[in-house]
């Protein structure tokens, strides 16, 4: 193909028009002024980490902007304002998000965690919890429950509390609710919010 | 995981990490979450007592504890 952009030739014959998007900013300008094009047409793939063979969708259902990847459906775009709905929050008050959590058994076990790497067992009711990630700083608000064993809703209550904080760990210690010992506990929930 | 890394805290007693599944491996996680300067081990689960009873009596021999150095 070849474009006369005031009677010189400013592409070879070889050359597509998507050869030139990706490889030659310049001339991209120069052929979108000359065909009429009003705006900057946007690339499809070839950025970092992006392929270049797919054929992306993006439209518009009625309600919501879909995309779609050749024949796989993406679903709809979510958008910063629509975080809170999807995260069932109403109202206008501010979300903060909880930055690492885990539920332990207060001696040997790890359930589940995010962002956590690892727990320290110090001793009796003595733990450290390690976070995969650092916090920014230390001042994070570190909430710390215990949970009996999943089988009866008496018995001797346990209190948790954080005890040292720094940018990596917490240090909570586990106590018992009447007589003030450590004690182990056969539930320990530890959430982390920034 | 079925492997513990264990060191001597500064109470002299000893402190037991559990990995969890976070992406890291062992030796990783013993990098990062030992303590500076304290030599460790990793440990097979079963090497650790289950009777917790006294727990805060359990020892460990420094001189075992031959697997690293925390960062």
């Amino acid at each position: 193909m070849a474009i006369q952009v005031s009677g010189t030739t400013v592409v070879g014959n070889s050359r597509s028009l998507e050869n030139i998007a990706s490889t030659d900013a310049t001339t991209t300008n120069t052929i979108k002024n000359a065909i009429g094009l009003t705006f900057t047409p946007v690339q499809q793939g070839g950025g970092a980490g992006q392929l270049s063979s797919n054929k992306v969708y993006i439209g518009w259902s009625g309600s919501e902007l879909k995309a779609q990847v050749d024949t796989v459906d993406q679903g709809a775009i979510a958008f910063k304002s629509d975080i809170p709905n999807v995260l069932n929050a109403s109202g206008t008050a501010p979300l903060y998000a909880c930055r690492a959590w885990v539920n332990f058994d207060g001696s040997s076990a790890i359930r589940a965690s995010g962002n956590v790497s690892s727990i320290t067992d110090n001793g009796t009711g003595d733990y450290t919890v390690n976070f995969t990630t650092a916090m920014q700083d230390a001042n994070y608000c570190a909430v710390v429950t215990t949970g009996g064993n999943g089988t009866s809703a008496s018995g001797n209550a346990a209190v948790g509390w954080a005890a040292v904080y720094a940018s990596g760990s917490v240090r909570i210690g586990v106590s018992d609710n009447n007589t003030d010992a450590q004690r182990d506990t056969p539930r320990c929930n530890v959430a982390i919010f920034r | 995981m079925d492997q513990r890394i264990i060191y001597q805290n500064d109470q002299g007693g000893v402190s037991i990490i559990i990995p969890c599944d976070c992406g890291l491996t062992i030796e990783e996680i013993a990098a990062k979450d030992v303590p500076t300067g304290k030599p460790y081990k990793i440990v097979d689960v079963a090497d650790i007592p289950t009777d917790r009873e006294w727990r805060n009596e359990w020892a460990v021999d420094e001189s075992d504890l031959t697997d690293g150095v925390g960062a």
